[in-house]
């Protein structure tokens, strides 16, 4: 983009942000320096920076004067609108959200445009700090950014205090993933396609699992909360009006685990896990409660489920350490599950 | 890192002036280290800051204002005053970022990130604590701060593993070069000297981490980030034919070949792991999944059907002895 061009939006957005009055389009083309003598240029130019403005995030509509509505419509941009509020970071926080924007890697989506609005990089008194790209020996560095928190434990441990090395971290990404944070935090109802279907839905929650995001919602077509996998939703995301829905009163249970995430409704299952991989379970299960402990090191748990393929599919992961023990619908599911495969012919004998 | 874009220009400008502003008349050294800009750059910023308005008729659209007093430089801003607000790609970026590290395992629930996001939350009118929910899966945080140490002071590791495709406990001695988590679960990537290659290990399936009193060479150029399923060239292979309904096993991992069998069945051919891996597969497959063809050193050819009898086996159940019926 050419110097110049930046040039006029940034005194277009200096003359309609925080003006008194709707500027019509006339005199912005009269007060902006660069545009072009011809109209029909003028009017081609104009629309497109408009349209760089909206880019911003800045709302650029025409609107009436209300003290005199006679006079064309024009452009205003309030500063409530226009500016970032001052979160008043500290500088040790602001230097915590700049090591986490280089550990974490969200595809697709660069942190450093909201960094430099929130106030840079932190450099410390005096002592210039460039922590190493990825953050492999950031903690280690001496003087530089006040890093309170993190404490150094004799031997060979690290404390993992917020400001640890913290490895890196990749998330996916989606090209439907912005259009829909705005949605949950500005409030507007979306309209999407997901399986087969067009849904109208109020987002709740953004959710990054295992590798995938979902959207959690209230679904007016099914009249219920909804959990969708963002990879499955067909096509585009249209979000309406802001503030088009209430925050719901009761916020629908944050679960990692992807049998709890179907729309059944809720069973206890208890699963007998042996010694070994008593470890795995527990951390493949993040709210699964441990509810018995036996002698040999076996443990009971316990889940919710409330999506049956997705509990199967963990349990049968687990091979024969594992053992659903009630209720009697899970624990025949299985079974029956196992029996269609055991009791198949294999391919060599089926010739 | 990608170009400056025109909206991400317009950021900066405005973020550098509303901060030097805010702080008086810092060194210039201090604001081009904070913005990650060159002397020159910043410089060709402020000049055109200073432009704004310089050509409107009116006298009073110049907003901004900017004095260099030695190796100072102050700011006076008349509107303009603030960056603007973040677009929501900028907003969820940070926010993601954050909150992914606040996932991290032994996170500090009240250091100084989880202290920004708290604020942050309020200014970018994100609704509830849970609003963004972001899993990197579950590690024990002390065998991750231990391999994490390791990794900096380049000491190899001695590992209990769990290998899940072979179903296998086993130690095993690792150089490693580096800690990641990637599709919501923790790996630490590095040189096996049992096997004498480059593996990647995942973290939940390590049982015990000895950091071992010596120090290794680390490669010379850090290994690619590279993504946790791997395919070893010469893993053994399996034919498995697989129904509409599952076709999402050739999207899901890494696979030599996918034949369309004209049904809608298809025949992918994928490496295996172990022949816990694919014993894993098919029992999740179960009916719309059959193996055809297997290397014999993973197993038999009815690898799953026994599988199911093993686990069978723990319900009381026995269908090898005929009594069984399939469901369907």
């Amino acid at each position: 983009m050419p110097p110049n061009r930046t040039e006029r939006l940034l005194n277009l957005l200096n003359v309609v942000v925080g003006a008194d009055r709707p500027v019509p389009a006339a005199e912005l083309r009269r007060r902006v320096p660069g545009y072009p003598d011809d109209d029909a240029s003028f009017h081609r130019q104009f629309e497109r920076d408009k349209a760089a403005i909206r880019d911003l995030g800045l709302p650029m509509e025409p609107i009436t004067n209300p003290s005199n509505p006679e006079d064309p419509p024009g452009y205003r941009i309030r500063r409530d609108e226009a500016y970032l509020r001052d979160p008043g970071l500290e500088p040790d926080e602001l230097a915590a959200l700049n090591l986490a924007a280089e550990a974490v890697r969200l595809e697709g989506l660069e942190g450093r445009a909201a960094l430099w609005a929130l106030g840079g990089r932190p450099t410390g008194t005096g002592a210039t700090t460039d922590p190493a790209p990825g953050g492999g020996e950031a903690s280690a560095a001496p003087g530089g950014v006040a890093r309170p928190g993190d404490v150094a434990v004799p031997g060979d441990v690290v404390a993992p205090g917020d400001v640890a090395p913290p490895g890196d971290v990749a998330l996916p990404g989606d090209e439907r993933l912005a259009t829909l944070f705005a949605a949950v935090t500005e409030r507007r109802r979306v309209r999407f396609t997901y399986r087969g279907e067009s849904r109208d839905v109020d987002p709740y929650r953004l959710q990054a699992s295992r590798g995938r995001w979902y959207l959690t919602g209230h679904d007016h077509l099914r009249g219920a909360v909804r959990n969708y996998r963002l990879g499955r939703i067909e096509g585009g995301v249209r979000a309406g009006p802001p503030g088009a829905f209430d925050a719901p009163a009761e916020r629908p249970p944050l679960s990692f685990d992807a049998w709890e995430y179907g729309s059944a409704p809720p069973v206890t299952a208890r699963l007998l896990v042996d010694a070994d991989h008593v470890d795995e379970v527990r951390s493949l299960a993040h709210r699964a409660e441990i509810a018995e402990e036996r002698a040999d090191g076996a443990a009971v748990f316990e889940l919710r489920v409330t999506d049956r393929d997705a509990f199967r599919g963990m349990v049968l992961g687990l091979l024969e350490h594992a053992e659903v023990l009630d209720p009697a619908e899970l624990r025949d599911d299985l079974v029956h599950w196992l029996e269609a495969i055991a009791g198949r012919p294999g391919e060599r004998a089926s010739q | 890192m990608s170009p400056v874009t025109a909206s991400d220009r317009i950021q900066r400008l405005l973020s550098v002036v509303s901060w030097i502003a805010s702080r008086g008349d810092p060194p210039v050294r201090e604001v081009c280290e904070r913005f990650g800009l060159s002397p020159s750059e910043l410089q060709a910023e402020l000049d055109l800051a200073q432009m704004v308005g310089a050509d409107s008729p009116e006298f009073s659209d110049m907003p901004i204002e900017v004095d260099y007093e030695g190796d100072r430089v102050s700011v006076f801003l008349h509107n303009l005053s603030r960056p603007l607000r973040l677009t929501p790609q900028q907003a969820l970026a940070i926010v993601a970022a954050g909150y992914g590290l606040r996932a991290v395992p032994g996170h500090d629930p009240s250091g100084p990130l989880a202290r920004a996001l708290d604020k942050l939350a309020v200014v970018l009118d994100i609704p509830a604590q849970d609003a963004v929910a972001i899993d990197l899966g579950a590690a024990d945080e002390h065998a991750l701060a231990r391999l994490r140490s390791a990794q900096a002071a380049h000491a190899p590791v001695r590992l209990d593993y769990y290998s899940a495709a072979r179903d296998r406990l086993g130690s095993r001695v690792v150089e490693p070069w580096r800690v990641f988590s990637d599709e919501g679960a923790w790996y630490v990537e590095g040189w096996c000297r049992e096997a004498r290659g480059e593996r990647v290990f995942r973290v939940d399936r390590i049982r015990a981490v000895e950091v071992l009193d010596e120090t290794f060479e680390p490669p010379e150029r850090p290994p690619e980030p590279r993504r946790a399923m791997q395919v070893a060239g010469d893993d053994p292979r399996a034919v498995v034919a697989i129904s509409p309904e599952a076709r999402w096993v050739a999207e899901s991992y890494p696979v030599d070949s996918v034949d369309e069998a004209g049904d809608g069945t298809i025949r992918v051919r994928l490496p295996v792991a172990g022949a816990a891996w694919l014993e894993r597969l098919l029992l999740r497959l179960g009916p719309a999944g059959r193996l055809v063809e297997v290397d014999p050193r993973i197993g038999p050819p009815d690898l799953a059907e026994r599988a199911a009898r093993r686990i069978l086996a723990r319900y009381g159940q026995n269908p090898a002895s005929g009594t069984a019926q399939g469901r369907r």
